[in-house]
């Protein structure tokens, strides 16, 4: 306060503005301070939100991945088992390849062994057919012991042998009117089994070794 | 103090020189409120970048743990690949070992079941 040098105010005017001046630097000390401490507690509030923000975002994102890592393993270990699978199966249907090769040539190599399948073959058709007539289809180069086999099993007076079957090994048998067929071809066999065979191959040559539990 | 004016220009003088006390002292007041305001304004847009700020540091953690997670599926992969490789060696061995017998075991079942 610049009073004129001329004009100048009382000690009481001047103790007064003083005091209106301390009042107003106090008021202003006390909001400034309240506005630092509101500040403050804003910005506590705020680290501790974004410290607990944080937090969250990443327990969340852990969560995530552990889950992606869990699913990527699973998906992983399923390609692996089903290479695995796929491998054995390719192996089994190698061998049952190798297996239809070989049945190819039992009628020559293996003849006893063919003979005793004939065997059993009409024995079982005799019993399916009731031993009743029957026309039973052969391969041509299976006549002679298909006849021989018939008299051995005394059914061969109701029975008619055709040879007019191309056929790895084996017989077709129809009774007399028809009504029943049983084609008992080593193809055939072979075909009608392959599941099982497959199945009992796996178990016989991969059978402990546990492909499931990868 | 020596007065050397008129009573009432006096009691003037003095009613003018507290109002311009008054007057200085709403200004500094209203200075300091807006000074208060920005002091609480700053502080707000500090606590918009302390959340932008956790918001960066939980980013770049998840991508750590992001690196670390490939890396571990990446080794599964390779442990997976090479239980693989074995698995399949001991197939092809059982496949040698046991193909003779594996043909009996087809021709048996065609032939004799």
């Amino acid at each position: 306060m610049n009073a004129p040098k001329c004009l100048r105010v009382s000690e009481t005017t001047e103790s007064m503005a003083g005091e209106i001046l301390r009042d107003a630097k106090e008021q202003v000390d006390e909001i400034i301070r309240e506005a630092e401490k509101k500040a403050e507690e804003i910005m506590i509030k705020a680290r501790k939100e974004a410290e607990e923000r944080k937090r969250k975002l990443v327990k969340q994102g852990k969560r995530d991945l552990e889950r992606f890592k869990e699913q990527e393993i699973i998906k992983m270990r399923i390609e692996f088992r089903k290479k695995l699978y796929e491998y054995a199966w390719s192996m089994i249907s190698s061998l049952m390849s190798d297996a239809a090769a070989a049945l190819e040539k039992v009628r020559v190599e293996q003849k006893e062994a063919y003979k005793s399948f004939l065997s059993r073959s009409l024995a079982e058709i005799s019993s399916l057919i009731n031993g009743g007539e029957m026309v039973i289809h052969v391969d041509k180069r299976d006549e002679r012991i298909v006849k021989e086999l018939l008299k051995s099993l005394r059914g061969d007076g109701k029975v008619r042998v055709v040879p007019d079957l191309t056929t790895v090994g084996g017989l077709v048998a129809i009774s007399k009117k028809g009504f029943q067929e049983v084609d008992d071809r080593i193809e055939t066999r072979l075909r009608l089994k392959s599941k099982v065979i497959r199945e009992k191959l796996y178990s016989f040559l991969f059978g402990d070794l546990n492909v499931g539990d990868w | 103090m020596v007065s050397i004016t008129k009573p009432r220009e006096k009691f003037s003088l003095e009613i003018e020189y507290l109002m311009e006390a008054e007057k200085k002292a709403k200004s500094i007041i209203e200075e300091a409120r807006k000074e208060a305001e920005k002091i609480v304004l700053k502080a707000e847009e500090e606590a918009v970048l302390e959340e932008a700020r956790a918001d960066r540091e939980a980013d770049a953690e998840i991508k750590r743990l992001e690196r670390e997670v490939e890396s571990e599926i990446e080794k599964w992969r390779k442990t997976l690949e090479e239980r693989l490789q074995e698995s399949l060696s001991e197939f092809e061995r059982i496949i040698r070992d046991k193909k003779v017998d594996a043909v009996r075991l087809i021709l048996k079942e065609v032939l004799e079941s």
